[in-house]
């Protein structure tokens, strides 16, 4: 029997080993390069979206803490009526209304300078509401901080400057629109003795009374800001100025 | 009949359910005519110096990275064959939100004072669609497959032009 033209059987089955073992390399190489790829599946979204967590938190950070130059707002509208420390207008006027607010409140900011001067207009100058100004200084020490250094402006009769001051100068809560260095450049810009108006701060004068006035508010039931009572209602707040006026048109004689 | 995971579609849902939230938390940022600052009031949140990057509202950002998680996961569903790389885009996007609600809501308890219920519900569902998500991924360095069964139905499949 001739065995030419044929593999020995002992070649043929180390080709076949030879075989097996590059596939088996080849599949073992496959196997790699897919785990491989699920592995970056995995890593790169992890870098990217903890890289983009960094630079959104910086970026915020940044602008959050960018406390602009103090600027003064225009007062003129507090000047043309009557005023007592913190209460405005006619003493004898029929309708007595309170504010509660929180130097730190974009909310009472907002108040202040869309509405308030209609308010002030056509009702304070008109002599038919007294209306009075309280500390409910709640988010944060630079609220109460704020509220103690609008009552050493009141000592030297331009608390509504200073109130006013505050909110045009109100950046955010507790980022440093009112420490004491800004507090006492807004002081200057309202035109205050500055060195008086630091020692009136530094000392605390009024810290007590912001404490009493804020205990008083939360005792009869003020909860958030602006809150107003009108006549001595119980404390309420408002989603528009209708909401407002309307109450001092009900209790107007 | 073969079995379809179900974790896409709770990702769809959760999506969902983000964009309506940040969508109302978007127009509340737009809405400058607030009147209330109290605690637990979105508002004070919205409308505290935190609440932008770039002049931007977080809130539209929330807005932007939901929609595209649910662009993503209805991606995934549709092109099957993308799962992968679709899970992949999706889970690095729920992790960005999640770092970055972690900061927010920090800064709602330590810095505002003021706890916004519906950046927290954000917070929770952008937090449940990272498990989803990287259950998905968990599923894909397995070597998983991500989606069982193509989605197109059998009828469809049928009544396409054979080549």
């Amino acid at each position: 029997m001739s065995t030419s033209g044929r593999t020995p059987p002992k070649a043929e089955n180390r080709a076949e080993q030879e075989r097996l073992s590059r596939r088996a390399q080849r599949k073992l190489e496959a196997e790699r390069r897919a785990r491989q790829r699920r592995m970056l599946f995995v890593a790169v979204p992890v870098v990217i979206a903890v890289i983009a967590a960094g630079i959104g938190i910086w970026l915020n950070q940044r602008s959050a803490q960018h406390v602009a130059a103090v600027q003064m707002p225009d007062v003129s509208k507090y000047t043309s009526v009557p005023r007592d420390g913190r209460i405005l207008g006619d003493p004898n006027a029929p309708v007595h209304v309170i504010e509660w607010g929180d130097y730190q409140c974009p909310a009472c900011r907002s108040f202040e300078q869309r509405f308030f001067p209609t308010i002030l207009e056509q009702y304070i100058a008109t002599g038919k509401v007294r209306w009075e100004f309280r500390d409910f200084a709640f988010i944060g020490s630079e609220s109460t901080r704020a509220a103690e250094a609008a009552y050493c402006a009141l000592d030297q009769g331009k608390f509504w400057e200073f109130h006013a001051a505050l909110y045009a100068n109100q950046t955010g809560e507790n980022v440093g629109s009112f420490s004491d260095r800004r507090l006492e450049e807004i002081a200057r810009v309202v035109g205050l003795d500055v060195d008086a108006f630091r020692s009136c701060l530094r000392d605390e004068k009024h810290a007590d009374a912001v404490q009493q006035m804020v205990r008083e508010a939360q005792s009869l039931g003020v909860r958030a800001t602006p809150s107003f009572s009108v006549n001595g209602s119980a404390p309420f707040t408002i989603s528009s100025l209708a909401d407002l006026t309307s109450r001092i048109e009900e209790a107007l004689p | 009949m073969s079995r379809r995971p179900r974790w896409p579609l709770l990702s769809l849902l959760l999506a969902l359910a983000g964009v309506a939230v940040a969508g109302y938390l978007t127009v509340v940022a737009y809405d400058d005519a607030l009147l209330v600052c109290g605690l637990g009031d979105c508002s004070t949140v919205q409308n505290s110096p935190y609440a932008k990057v770039g002049g931007v509202p977080i809130a539209l950002l929330g807005l932007g990275m939901y929609l595209a998680l649910l662009g993503g996961g209805l991606a995934r569903w549709r092109w099957p064959r993308r799962a992968d790389l679709l899970t992949s885009a999706n889970a690095g996007i729920a992790l960005a939100g999640t770092l970055y609600s972690a900061y927010l809501t920090y800064l709602e308890l330590f810095v505002i004072h003021a706890i916004c219920q519906w950046c927290v519900t954000s917070a929770v569902l952008v937090t449940a669609l990272l498990l989803v998500e990287g259950w998905g991924l968990r599923r894909l360095l397995r070597g998983e497959l991500l989606l069982e069964a193509d989605p197109l139905p059998r009828a469809s499949r049928r009544q396409q032009p054979a080549p």
